[in-house]
């Protein structure tokens, strides 16, 4: 029988950059690799001695590396050697000088044809693009009622539009591409689509949550202190959003990607709320607004009564009374700074 | 726009010229005034009779030899009494331990100066010149009427004892406090000193300016003088208790404040929506709004303050009482943008304080009914960290009722007393309602 052995060099993320096939007729195929022109496998790497190595597979299928004086020996497993004489290869893969080689045999096991019915992989990349069209639409409609709500006039309204558009565009372009980089590092492969749809269906998402909740604060009468909301929903979108991004960027396993996603907004929005509360706290002029304006239509709640909110108010006394008493506490002697 | 009193306060001036370098034996500075016989006969007159009365006030910062802020004084009664302005003395009041106070006389005598009583709310002090007894001025209890000759005296701008002439224009209208409108020059320095009719009585005290205007002075009429001389005959400042008296006396003005506004406020319909509207005379309204046709938004903006702040210290004015609304419209914008507008209106509204002086705010938000008009309302209450009882109330109302009009309004009461405040913030809602 024909014995066969098949040297496959190893570029960047395991990608085959070159295969050398090498027949015997006899039980025992071997392959010589080095610079010289002479080898079987010639490798471009000064690393590697003129007949640098000899690769061997025995009757029984088992590779095995043997080292031809070389300067710099074989790498097997992690390990250098040097003048190895027959040394098995359980794995396959040796190095030798900087060059990574995969050698295969006739006996390799491979896994069976699958069948191809349009494949899961094609489904996944439409249900991608589905996506990320939905999450572009929906981000951009949300940026455009966003600008739309803040302007009168419809030339006011049309320059705000491409401005706002364009910034947000280059912005979500340039954070896209940066991952995209950092996936192509990693894995070999950009993931411009991934990334993308991360970033659109995070926004959105954002911003249909925000509008909502922010509709229902003002409708149904819930004093949410949106100083608050406002930035733990920039937080919760921060943090699904970097999770979708590392895990397709970086090597890391899923569950460290995810908890480092979570950490870092959260350690951001407990020091941003407590800036904010402590400055509010100590503030003579803060007034917290918790209840949005909206149109009478959205209104679902009729207001209290004059004689009810005075019983709000009875306590107002004692809760001036306790701020001034937290003020003295903590900030006794505040500097001689201009009114706020 | 709110013109607001400029205190002639002393602060600030003491790199003027030098007081030493400045004066001569009759008290008039070297050069910077006319020839005696260019003056008038009466007004050396009477400054002849007034310089004996008269001492210069002087503050001193730690232990400075150079001092800190300056004003003017003179005598009112026997055993070295004498008046000057609460605001030449405030600062000595609120921090004894940083600062202190020390007289001078026309002729260079000097000594120790102790605050006996002030009045806080017609910004008048009675001090006690250790060392110094000359006879008191005469106070005339009765208020100069228009057109009389008057004079003014004090050490203006630290260049010595200087007399100005002018006319009394009578008790001011629509003033809350009482005060005498003086049509003559009355600088920085001359706070505390007495104004004067053309015998040499005293018609009132020295006591602010419109700095930008020209002639418009004040003087605290004499016969609160009177009064304060009464009060220090029953009881004697005790400077341990300055800031409760200071207190007391802040919460006795607010008092009197709301009760000269009435049990219920005025209003005046604005596009259906009846608002506060002035609510005595003493308190003053403007009210306008951008004139373009073709706005958007249509905003009218009024603005109604009581005019009744007082001078605490160098970084506390209370007292006072102001509201504002601005009633927004619009024919052109959508509900939704319209309720964006109302919105922005109502965030902008802020109240301001020095974090020494003042806790935060305490605020209850609800959305009200305002005899049936669905709006938001905020109240809010906040203590003076350093006096006991006294509080300022914050209101802010935001109607709900319409999707292309509304109004934001709201009221600032401060220095008042915590359950004073809460019963005007209700009167101030109860006279909101729609009345299309």
């Amino acid at each position: 029988m024909e014995a066969v052995i098949v040297v496959e060099v190893l570029g960047g993320h395991d990608r085959v950059r070159a295969r050398h096939r090498i027949a015997a007729p006899g039980g025992e195929a071997q392959a010589t690799v080095g610079r010289s022109a002479t080898c079987d496998v010639v490798l471009d790497d000064p690393f590697v001695a003129a007949v640098h190595a000899r690769i061997d597979v025995d009757g029984d299928g088992n590779v095995v590396v043997s080292d031809l004086d070389s300067v710099n020996g074989v790498e097997i497993g992690g390990l250098r050697l040097h003048g190895a004489e027959r040394v098995p290869v359980p794995d396959g893969v040796i190095r030798i000088g900087r060059t990574r080689l995969r050698v295969r045999t006739g006996r390799e096991i491979l896994a069976p044809e699958q069948a191809d019915r349009g494949g899961p992989s094609r489904q996944a990349r439409a249900i991608e693009l589905k996506m990320l069209g939905a999450g572009f639409v929906v981000s951009l409609a949300a940026i455009a009622f966003e600008v739309w709500t803040a302007t009168t006039q419809p030339r006011e309204l049309s320059t705000a539009l491409v401005t706002m558009l364009l910034t947000v565009l280059v912005l979500a372009g340039l954070w896209i591409a940066l991952w995209a980089l950092a996936s192509r590092v990693a894995f070999g492969e950009s993931r411009w689509i991934r990334h993308a749809v991360t970033v659109f269906v995070a926004y959105a998402a954002l911003a249909v949550v925000g509008l909502v909740a922010e509709v229902l604060n003002g409708a149904l009468g819930w004093h949410l202190g949106w100083s608050v909301v406002g930035p733990v929903l920039v937080g919760v979108a921060a943090a699904a959003a970097l999770s979708c991004h590392l895990v397709n960027a970086s090597p890391m396993r899923t569950p460290i990607a995810v908890t480092i996603s979570v950490a870092i907004p959260a350690v951001i929005l407990a020091a941003m709320l407590w800036m904010q509360a402590r400055s509010e706290n100590r503030s003579p002029s803060h007034i917290a607004d918790r209840d949005r304006i909206l149109p009478p239509v959205f209104v679902l709640r009729r207001g209290r009564s004059l004689d009810d909110f005075a019983v709000d108010l009875a306590d107002l006394k004692a809760r001036a009374d306790a701020l001034r008493a937290f003020v003295e506490k903590e900030d006794p002697s505040p500097g001689d700074d201009e009114p706020d | 726009m709110i013109r607001r009193l400029v205190a002639i306060l002393v602060l600030g001036v003491a790199c003027a010229a030098s007081a030493d370098a400045a004066r001569d034996d009759s008290g008039a500075p070297h050069g910077t005034v006319p020839p005696a016989a260019a003056a008038s006969t009466a007004a050396r007159g009477i400054l002849d009779r007034a310089r004996p009365a008269m001492i210069q006030i002087k503050g001193f910062f730690g232990t400075n030899t150079a001092e800190a802020f300056h004003g003017s004084g003179f005598a009112v009664a026997r055993g070295g009494v004498f008046i000057t302005n609460w605001h030449v003395v405030s600062d000595a009041v609120l921090y004894p331990e940083k600062y202190r106070l020390e007289y001078r006389t026309p002729t260079g005598a000097t000594g120790r100066v102790i605050v006996r009583a002030i009045d806080i709310r017609h910004d008048l002090a009675l001090v006690e010149a250790q060392g110094v007894q000359p006879s008191p001025l005469t106070l005339r209890p009765e208020v100069a009427i228009k057109g009389e000759r008057a004079y003014s005296v004090g050490f203006p701008l630290d260049v010595g004892l200087t007399i100005t002439e002018g006319v009394s224009n009578g008790r001011v209208e629509d003033s809350f406090e009482p005060r005498v409108h003086y049509s003559g020059a009355l600088n920085p320095g001359m706070s505390g000193g007495p104004g004067l009719d053309a015998s040499g009585g005293v018609i009132g005290i020295n006591v602010a300016g419109y700095r930008a205007s020209q002639l418009v002075a004040f003087l605290v009429p004499a016969e609160r003088a009177i009064a304060l001389l009464a009060r220090l005959e029953k009881s004697s400042l005790d400077p341990g208790r300055a800031r409760s008296e200071i207190a007391s006396q802040l919460r006795t003005h607010s008092q009197a404040l709301l009760a000269a506004l009435g049990p219920r406020l005025p209003t005046q319909n604005h596009h259906g929506y009846e608002l506060p509207a002035k609510p005595a005379p003493f308190v003053e309204c403007h009210a306008g709004g951008d004139p373009a046709p073709d706005q958007p938004v249509h905003i009218e903006r009024v603005s109604c303050d009581a005019k009744s702040t007082l001078y605490l210290g160098r970084d506390l004015q209370t007292g006072g009482l102001s509201f504002q609304h601005q009633v927004m419209s619009t024919q052109t914008l959508d509900a939704w943008r319209f309720a964006y507008r109302m919105q922005n209106a109502k965030t902008t509204h802020a109240s301001f304080g020095t974090p020494r002086q003042l806790a935060p705010f305490a605020c209850q938000q609800q959305n009200v009914e305002l005899n049936g008009l669905a709006a938001n309302a905020t109240v809010c209450l906040r203590a003076y960290r350093k006096l006991d009882g006294v509080y300022d109330l914050n209101v802010l109302v935001v109607s709900k009722n319409a999707s292309k009009q509304g109004f934001v309004s709201s009221l600032s009461l401060t220095g008042v007393a915590a359950d004073q405040a809460l019963a005007f913030a209700r009167v101030y809602l109860e006279s909101i309602r729609w009345k299309p």
